[in-house]
């Protein structure tokens, strides 16, 4: 089921949640909304489960306008974060229920129930109430619900916030595979990046209603377009510091006090085909700075250091901003010493101060 | 560090509290210690009692006033299938119109709700005389109007009419209630429901309501009780404490007459007759009752 | 099943809406009519009610000059005023917070016995009341109080305080609504509030003055909108405790005399249309007091919307 999202608006009053978005989601495809909270991802989900009505917009079910169709009517099931489990009902009837509303034979929902508890693993806890489940189980009765109806479309609501660390990543592979191996168009909506980077196929990043960038994980992560998703993808950050944007005869550079920066021949000239003004944002990862103890493109003093395990990520400090580097562990220096930054010229960004798009876009 | 002054601030502060509470409360208790060693008694003098008897309680196995009037268990009966009618019915007009009220989008919703309470503002003595005029009216409509057995109907002077005129006046209430409970319903769940096909109403009837139980509860005992101890309805509605339809405050008047002289214990008697049970039942339920207001939400939306 | 959909919040609402026409709509207009006749328990049948012709404004104006209207007036303003302050809200704050704040099982019983007055029918209540205020020797308070301390001369307290046990035998009903609304809420509130506050060392006073009394806010205006149009409109026990007397119309409130206009043959003939005209203005007080309250309380914030779209 191709799912497409044209010129969707919706308002609360005066309120304005989605602002005209565009977004087509291929068959078979699993696409993630992320962004921040009160960003308008769950807003849009709802919007396409059916429960809210767009103010203005459509949206299309392999090319056919479903506006006014009723959440029942449009074969989709929905995982919700507080995963909305009947209280009063077993876990069987809680996963029966939407076969049982169709009128299905006992027989034949009694089989289907079972396929699916055992295809999630709880084939053995149909008898329970959902209050004697743990958190990870209940999470999979939801999924269990969802699927039993065998729906054109799946709709996720951060499903995996309630989880501990340990058990949201194992459900995120079980979750990802489930749905390669189903292959029903999926949509799921998250506020964390690695979730979504992990899990699927292309991003939609959203941000105050708006959408921001659209592409694969690795697209967003490599050619962000904005700033917002610059930031917002990759972790640790992506690290800004405004520099002076300068065409000299030899060629581009980035200057900022001590340090300036030959820029890569191709990198400039896009640069100044996009009206790069004098003053600019430059990102660059902290996995794409290297730490030297002698020269380097600039020097800068350590501020802390926090052992991640396999690596240090270190915070530097010169000119008044900050820098932070990943470091292989464990990282030799001390608070105060200076040491020597590397930035790797392939790796750089360069925003626009005031539309923060990336000056490095190709029409 | 305690100075003379904060120590003295400290005990007289619960002292008070104590006193303020036991006052009033001791009010209460003595006028029911009263009601109890009266209904066993010949006469009283204040709490003493002059003679002790079980005459007050001959109502039990003997009509005190010939064949013609009921007795007090037909009248005992009345009084609890009325009661019983009238819950049924509150609870489901008001489980219907608060859950829409709550819960569902529609023009003039915020405007039914002040009316809700507005119409609490309507005094009962105010629509007595025109409402006698529409249950006369709806006697006339054949088979339910009056004739069914045992309840007489729901017209003028029936139980099922009684029973329909405190649940109009107990409504407003009844809404106000159950959507207050209704608003303390996860919203994913009900969207869960749609979602897996059901329609508004089964989402109402299969999903909602069952997580609602404290609010019937709660609903139910407070309407029973109004109903079982109706005096001023009950009288005005049917045709008097002797006739068929008597409940339990009118068979009361009975005992209390402007000739003979009135048997004030046997009155006693008859009060606690009619107290007890509710009093017992409700000792039993007391949870529902005082967590009427209560529902508490645990995380999500 | 479109129109189905945006039909449903209606087919909900349809028995309440079914019920409030037929017992609170037709019966008022039919009573705003009935005030402008004269329709009584003589002319019932021959009088043609329903027609203009038969209508004038003739019961407001006996109601306006009559004599005794300023002393019911007064009489009403000053029951639904000092019973509300004195115990529906009063004496029901009270005992809440006080019942919350000790033994859990006593406080639960204090309430049990604060809730009798409410499930204790009418005519025995009120006989109760009579037997406490009787004469000495029967009388128990003047056996045991008044007696003792040589107070008064053991007469009928009803004939010499009516005022008194008035406010007391309603205030004793009413208090219990406001008590279970408040001590619910109050076990409502997260413990995290007033733990809080003890350790930021406030006594247990203050904690129920700026944690718990802000904390519940809406029922308190909820129980004094409620309590003041229950006042107004209530007369049951009035009517059974002192019949509006002993003196002429010493305890006669506004809904007391609706009723024995209407109703009762006390005054001549049951005067239908007369005592429907005490009614009206009766409703017209009570919906302005309600409306009054709904904007000043902004009830409308009280109210969500609902976060589902879909009929």
């Amino acid at each position: 089921m191709e799912i497409r999202l044209e010129k969707l608006c919706k308002y609360f009053g005066k309120v304005k949640a989605v602002d005209k978005l565009d977004l087509e989601i291929k068959d078979r495809e699993f696409v993630a909304l992320l962004g921040p909270s009160g960003c308008g991802k769950t807003t849009t989900l709802l919007m396409i489960a059916g429960i809210y009505r767009p103010t203005s917009g459509y949206i299309r079910f392999d090319g056919q306008v479903v506006n006014h169709l009723l959440p029942k009517e449009r074969n989709i099931g929905m995982v919700f974060q507080s995963y909305a489990l009947y209280p009063h009902m077993t876990v069987f009837d809680n996963i029966a229920y939407p076969l049982r509303l169709k009128r299905t034979p006992k027989r034949v929902m009694r089989e289907r129930v079972q396929r699916v508890a055992d295809m999630m693993g709880i084939g053995d806890l149909l008898d329970r109430r959902p209050a004697q489940l743990s958190g990870g189980q209940q999470q999979r009765v939801a999924v269990a619900r969802a699927l039993v109806k065998e729906p054109a479309i799946l709709l996720f609501d951060e499903p995996l916030s309630n989880l501990d660390a340990k058990l949201r990543l194992r459900m995120r592979g079980e979750i990802k595979r489930l749905q390669e191996d189903l292959g029903i168009t999926s949509v799921y909506v998250t506020h964390d990046q690695v979730e979504a980077m992990t899990m699927a196929s292309r991003i939609a990043v959203m941000n105050k209603g708006l959408l921001q960038a659209y592409g694969t994980p690795e697209q967003l992560y490599e050619r962000p377009d904005t700033l917002f998703v610059a930031g917002f993808i990759g972790a640790p950050p992506m690290n800004f510091i405004q520099v002076t944007f300068t065409k000299k005869d030899d060629g581009y550079f980035l200057e900022k006090g001590s340090f300036s920066l030959r820029l890569p021949e191709e990198k400039g000239r896009l640069a100044e085909e996009n009206q790069a003004p004098p003053q600019v944002i430059m990102g660059i990862r902290p996995e794409d700075v290297r730490v030297v103890p002698e020269g380097g493109d600039l020097r800068a003093e350590v501020y802390v250091i926090e052992p991640l395990g396999r690596e240090d990520l270190v915070t530097f400090r010169f000119d008044d901003e900050e820098i932070r580097a990943l470091v292989p562990a464990p990282f030799r220096g001390r608070s105060g010493d200076v040491w020597g930054l590397e930035l790797n010229r392939e790796k750089l960004h360069l925003f626009h101060p005031e539309t923060q798009c990336s000056l490095l876009r190709r029409e | 560090m305690k100075t003379k002054a904060s120590w003295l601030k400290r005990w007289w502060r619960p002292l008070l509290a104590y006193v303020i509470l036991i006052i009033p409360s001791l009010v209460i208790a003595v006028g029911y210690v009263w009601l109890l060693i009266t209904s066993f008694s010949t006469r009283t003098e204040g709490l003493r009692s002059l003679g002790w008897t079980l005459q007050n309680w001959r109502f039990l196995w003997e009509s005190p006033f010939g064949p013609r009037v009921p007795s007090i268990w037909q009248v005992t009966l009345n009084t609890l299938i009325m009661s019983l009618i009238m819950t049924l019915i509150v609870v489901g007009v008001s489980s219907l119109a608060g859950y829409a009220l709550a819960r569902m989008k529609f023009p003039g919703r915020k405007g039914f709700l002040s009316l809700t309470l507005i119409l609490h503002a309507f005094p009962s003595v105010t629509l007595l005389i025109p409402i006698y005029f529409v249950l006369l009216w709806i006697q006339k409509i054949p088979l339910i109007g009056s004739g069914i057995p045992l309840i007489g109907g729901f017209g003028y002077n029936t139980i099922g009419g009684v029973a329909l005129v405190m649940m109009a006046f107990q409504l407003p209430f009844g809404i106000w209630v159950m959507k207050g409970f209704f608003d303390n319903i996860s919203w994913d769940m009900e969207r869960s429901a749609l979602i897996d096909g059901a329609s508004r109403f089964k989402v109402w009837w299969q999903i909602v309501m069952p997580n609602i139980k404290p609010g019937i509860a709660a609903l139910s005992i407070f309407s029973f009780l109004t109903a079982w101890n109706a005096y001023l309805i009950p009288l005005t509605f049917t045709s008097g404490r002797a006739g068929r339809f008597s409940v339990l405050s009118l068979y009361v008047q009975n005992f209390i007459s402007e000739s003979v002289m009135t048997e004030w214990n046997a009155v006693a008697a008859v009060g606690l007759f009619q107290l007890i049970p509710v009093v017992l039942f409700f000792l039993f339920t007391q949870e529902a009752l005082l967590n009427i207001y209560s529902g508490g939400r645990k995380g999500g939306v | 099943m479109r129109l189905r959909g945006k039909l449903a919040p209606y087919l909900f609402l349809s028995p309440a809406l079914i019920v409030i026409t037929v017992f609170f709509f037709i019966p008022l207009v039919m009573v705003f009519i009935l005030s402008f006749t004269d329709l009584d328990m003589t002319n019932i049948g021959r009088l043609a009610w329903w027609h203009p012709s038969n209508w004038s404004l003739e019961n407001y104006v006996k109601i306006f000059t009559n004599r005794f209207f300023p002393k019911i007036l007064f009489n009403t303003l000053m029951y639904v005023g000092l019973t509300l302050t004195l115990f529906n809200v009063g004496m029901a704050l009270l005992v809440a917070l006080i019942t919350t704040h000790i033994n859990r099982r006593v406080g639960f019983a204090f309430r049990v016995l604060w809730l009798l007055p409410r499930i204790t029918p009418v005519v025995v209540y009120i006989m109760m009341w009579k037997a406490m205020a009787g004469p000495a020797p029967m009388g128990i308070i003047n056996a045991y109080i008044l007696g003792p301390l040589g107070i008064g001369n053991g007469e009928y307290l009803l004939n010499t305080h009516p005022w008194v046990f008035v406010i007391l035998v309603n205030g004793f009903i009413g208090a219990s609504f406001g008590m279970i609304l408040f001590s619910s809420a109050i076990e409502a509130i997260p413990k995290d509030y007033t733990m809080a506050s003890k350790v930021d060392g406030a006594t247990t006073w203050q904690t129920i003055r700026y944690v718990i009394l802000p904390m519940i806010k809406w029922p308190l205006l909820f129980v004094t909108t409620y309590q003041t149009l229950s006042l107004l409109t209530s007369f049951e026990q009035i009517l059974l405790l002192t019949d509006g007397g002993p003196r002429l119309y010493q305890t006669e409130v506004w809904a007391l005399t609706a009723y024995h206009r209407a109703l009762t043959s006390y005054f001549g003939n049951t005067q239908w249309g007369y005592g429907a005209a005490w009614s009206v203005i009766l409703v017209i007080i009570g919906i302005v007091m309600a409306v009054i309250y709904l904007r000043v309380f902004r009830f409308r914030e009280l109210v969500e919307e609902p976060r589902i779209d879909a009929l």
